[in-house]
């Protein structure tokens, strides 16, 4: 009996409790996917500036940005050089790719999104986006007249990224599951532990009660319980007078009723 | 007849069945506190070793990509252009530059495999013979050591490597980003902690608390010989057992005095002497005189603990966009608009406070009519309407209207929390029954902007606004179901909050002494020094968003922490109006470890010092002074109702949320973050002796005397 209630609040402490450990889980793997996102947006950038100088050189020297003939033996190299970056991409201020490390891309228009983005960026002039295959990240292109020529993108894979938290998340969850298993067994024993007492009183009143209920003459109601709770004592002798003084009105009333009708 | 001499109380009684086991909840509570805790610490510390093993990688790789950007150009400058590598020029104001631009590389340096370093920037000589890279290497690489991790681009002259740029990032790069991210877990932690242990509290407060104190009070009045009520609590436990039994016991009883009625009645109607008839009466009588049996009602003990959870989620809705709210009006502000942009983004926060105040003085003079369920209820819906619609806003000017609906449900919520907690409370418990409603105010300030910050990134900020309309239902939902205000006798006469209640409370001395002298110095110091000081003083020493973040979390656990502990002792002594004092003048003293003369403290010590001086010093006075306020309105009872003067006092209190930064930004711009907070400090203090001798004239120190008591 007393396991059946120790078992339930131990079931919802166990809930209650995931859900805790659920909510440090979820920001858990949250902060990992920012963080993780960010050192990875960290180091394309550098890459995306490193090329952004070269062209930038370029542009100062007074060459347009449509006839900058290294500009794509450069971002082959970047290319090369970091597997984990899908394409380099320069676009002008109408959108139109002008030089791509994929040139199957050349003369398109890049996503609105991107446009949208790259009119948004920031005050160093960077700008970024999530893509569901790939992230991007770009910076504005400026003359030696602070002009806004376009824009250079990096998209890069968000393979690793993906994986990581994937992983993450795994690892987590395995450790959130071990975790939730120990604390339904500690959230037993302790609820078990902690209401051996309280429901053994509790059984105890229970009895005394259905004494008092099923008594009728009976024996003193001390008698009937060895609680130690002077309040239900108090109680118990008050019923138990309450009972005894209705028993005694009735036998009265009846007792001068035979009484009248005798005499 | 008040046969019971006042409520039973249940808690504080160890001769009581809950009282025998009032431990109970605190042992479940700990309990459970106890498994969260390490349960997350085992959590949080697995997922940092996932951290750690990812991170490192990745800083190898970005200081693979320096050293190869700078390997380039040195590589071009010597190869393309013919310098020889000792004749360059400008290296090393370019390594400065490259590492100006990249906070995580430490070093950088051009090392010849003959004459050693040839260009460094970061390091010395020693330094580099020290990390042991000596050697040609042919392809880029990357080594992590304790120390450091070094990336190598090799340069080759001739077609053989002869040189290499190095790149060095500082192991202690990485021990920042990890500490920063310590303090991110710490959050988490936090946060979910409280969240968990407010369940929990609702569930033991509604399956054993509850049914184990209308046990309690079916003995109680038992004891003094009343058995004509009945338990209403129903559970299907070991408790409920109990409670069918003395429920059986009741009826039994009840049965015993109807038949014995139903005899007295037909012995009398039968009887024709009167004198007969007049003892059958009298036995009656006796029996009447001792016990009750009838006329009795249903027992439902009512807890200010039921409305926590209800009041709780709709402030964690309400905080779940504080964090972004800016900057999603920002995206909805117009752009052909002849105001400001700073102003346009300001003006639906300051509409939505202006709602929201205007509508707790209202919202409290309805509450003493209509009650504090009904009150509550209308403003979930109408909060939860101005989330949905904010939900679904396409524009700027939809968006206040959505706004503004959810400050008035905010105004109404607020006043009627407050009003449940006042309604359900004793007197000398007053303060500790207020941290119920205090508290859980602040764990929603404390939970909601990490996780609705987090929640945006990840759907975006209008799902963020949907989840608080769900919230707003779900506490409208419980409040609904839970709070029985049948007990409760409503004002048969409107006493509705004029011009006239205004009066008696602004020329009760006590009154203006608690809200003129003690609120509005308390929010004073809340919004001048809290909101707007201390992140800025705090970026201004160089920490971390999260850092920042993570102190400034101190104000609201310490404030949660000392809440128990600070009313228990208030309720103890009844002192309300010396510990109003004491937690005024400790919020302002605080603000004093910011001097500069007070060497031994660090800048972000001081700031840390000052919180947490801030955070007791309000766990002190704002129980204390809500208590008083109440006694003020019992005071004068049939004049004012409670809930309007908590209204008024609320309202009053904002002039000091105004007037912070108001204040503080003068400070700041004539003496700097340091000294303004110093500022803000004594001004705070100041109004420690205006409310000491305000209270001293209203009649003594401790209001309890003349409240209601």
């Amino acid at each position: 009996m007393s396991f059946g209630f120790s078992t339930r609040i131990a079931a919802v402490l166990a809930v209650i409790l995931s859900i805790g450990l659920g909510i440090t889980g979820f920001l858990s793997v949250q902060m990992f996917n920012r963080t993780l996102g960010e050192f990875l947006a960290a180091r394309f950038e550098f890459v995306a500036r490193d090329i952004k100088q070269h062209i930038e050189t370029q542009l100062d020297l007074g060459l347009e940005l449509t006839n900058i003939q290294n500009i794509p033996g450069i971002m082959a190299t970047y290319l090369r050089d970091d597997p984990q970056i899908y394409t380099i991409e320069v676009f002008d201020e109408a959108g139109t790719v002008l030089y791509s490390t994929d040139t199957s891309f050349e003369g398109d228009l890049v996503a609105e999104e991107w446009i949208q983005a790259w009119r948004e960026a920031d005050e160093d002039g960077v700008w970024t986006l999530l893509q569901r295959d790939a992230g991007v990240i770009g910076v504005v292109l400026r003359n030696s007249l602070d002009q806004n020529l376009g824009s250079l993108a990096l998209r890069y894979s968000r393979d690793f990224l993906d994986k990581s938290v994937s992983e993450h998340e795994s690892r987590l969850l395995l450790t959130g599951m071990l975790n939730l298993a120990v604390i339904a067994l500690l959230a037993l024993l302790g609820s078990a532990v902690i209401f051996h007492r309280p429901l053994r009183d509790l059984k105890r009143l229970h009895e005394a009660i259905d004494g008092i209920v099923k008594r009728d003459k009976g024996p003193p109601v001390e008698a009937l319980f060895d609680m130690q709770s002077p309040d239900f004592c108090e109680f118990a002798r008050v019923a138990c007078s309450a009972q005894d003084m209705l028993a005694e009105a009735i036998g009265e009333i009846r007792r001068i009723d035979g009484d009248q009708e005798a005499s | 007849m008040n046969l019971l001499g006042g409520e039973p109380n249940i808690e504080g009684s160890d001769n009581t069945v809950a009282g025998r086991h009032g431990g109970v909840l605190l042992q479940v509570v700990a309990l459970s506190a106890f498994l969260l805790l390490a349960s997350q610490v085992a959590f949080a510390w697995h997922s940092l070793r996932g951290f750690e093993q990812v991170l490192k990688p990745q800083v190898a790789l970005k200081a693979e990509a320096v050293a190869r950007s700078a390997g380039n150009l040195v590589g071009f400058a010597i190869n393309g252009l013919g310098i020889e590598p000792e004749r360059l020029v400008g290296v090393d104001t370019y390594f400065r530059e490259v590492m100006a631009a990249n906070e995580e590389v430490e070093f950088l340096a051009l090392v010849d495999e003959v004459d050693g370093i040839l260009f460094a920037s970061g390091i010395s000589a020693a330094g580099i013979e020290g990390l042991g890279i000596a050697g040609g290497v042919s392809e880029p690489a990357s080594r992590a050591r304790s120390e450091a991790i070094t990336a190598f681009f090799p340069i080759a002259l001739n077609g053989a490597a002869t040189a290499k740029v190095v790149a060095g990032v500082s192991a202690d790069y990485v021990g920042s980003r990890l500490s920063n991210i310590y303090f991110d877990v710490i959050t988490v932690i936090v946060v979910s902690w409280f969240v968990t242990i407010e369940f929990i509290v609702f569930f033991m407060n509604t399956q054993i608390t509850t049914p184990l104190k209308s046990i309690s009070m079916a003995l109680v009045f038992g004891r003094n010989g009343v058995f004509s009520n009945r338990l209403a609590v129903r559970t299907r436990d070991e408790v409920g057992r109990v409670i069918s039994a003395l429920n059986s016991l009741l009826r039994s009883l009840q049965h015993r005095y109807e038949d014995f009625s139903f005899e007295v009645r037909e012995i009398r109607n039968a009887q024709l002497d009167v004198k007969v008839a007049d003892r059958v009466q009298s036995v009656r009588q006796n029996v009447d005189d001792r016990f009750r049996f009838t006329g009795g009602d249903d027992i439902r003990p009512v807890s200010s603990i039921q409305i926590r959870i209800p009041l709780f989620l709709m402030m964690f809705s309400e905080e779940l966009s504080r964090s972004f709210l800016p900057l999603f009006v920002n995206r909805l502000v117009p752009a052909d608009s002849n105001f400001t942009n700073e102003f346009l983004v300001g003006f639906p926060i300051t509409l939505f406070m202006l709602a929201a105040a205007t509508f707790t003085p209202i919202g409290g003079a309805i509450v003493d009519y209509v009650g504090s369920r009904r009150v509550f209820l209308v403003g979930a819906l109408t909060a939860g309407a101005g989330y949905a619609g904010t939900f679904l806003t396409a524009g700027y000017y939809d968006f206040i209207f959505w706004r503004l609906l959810s400050g008035i449900g905010y105004g109404l919520i607020f006043i009627a929390a407050q009003a449940w907690v006042m309604k359900n409370t004793q007197i000398r418990r007053r303060a500790k029954e207020m941290s119920v409603f205090v508290g859980a105010v602040f764990v929603g300030m404390i939970c909601g902007p990490p996780i609705g910050g987090i929640i945006a990134d990840r759907l975006g900020y209008e799902a963020t606004f949907l989840l608080s309309a769900g919230l707003s239902l779900i506490s409208g939902f419980i409040v609904n179901s839970t709070l029985d205000e049948s007990h409760v006798r409503r004002k048969s006469t409107r006493v509705w909050f004029d011009f006239r209640s205004w009066r008696i409370l602004i020329i009760d001395p006590r009154f203006t002494a608690v809200t003129f002298f003690a609120a509005v110095p308390g929010k004073f110091v809340a919004t001048g020094f809290f909101f707007f000081l201390v992140p800025l003083r705090l970026a201004e020493l160089g920490n971390s968003q999260s850092v920042i973040g993570w102190i400034m979390m101190l104000y609201g656990v310490t404030t949660i922490a000392c809440l128990p502990l600070a009313s228990w002792f208030a309720d103890r002594t009844g002192k309300y109006s010396t510990i109003v004092a004491l937690g005024v003048a400790l919020t302002g003293l605080g603000c004093l470890a910011c001097i500069p003369a007070i060497g031994f403290l660090d800048g972000t010590w001081a700031i840390a010092i000052a919180i947490l001086s801030l955070g007791v010093g309000h766990a002190l006075s704002l129980t204390s002074q809500l208590a008083i306020v109440q006694n003020v309105a019992d005071s004068h009872r049939g004049l004012l109702g409670q809930a309007s003067a908590v209204s008024a006092y609320r309202l009053v209190e904002r002039l000091g949320l105004m007037l912070g930064p108001i204040v503080a930004a003068p400070l700041a711009f004539s003496f700097g973050y340091e000294m303004a907070i110093v500022g803000v400090g004594v001004i705070t203090l100041a109004f420690v002796p205006l409310y000491l001798v305000t209270m001293h004239f209203a009649g003594g120190v401790s209001p309890v005397a003349q409240g209601g008591e």
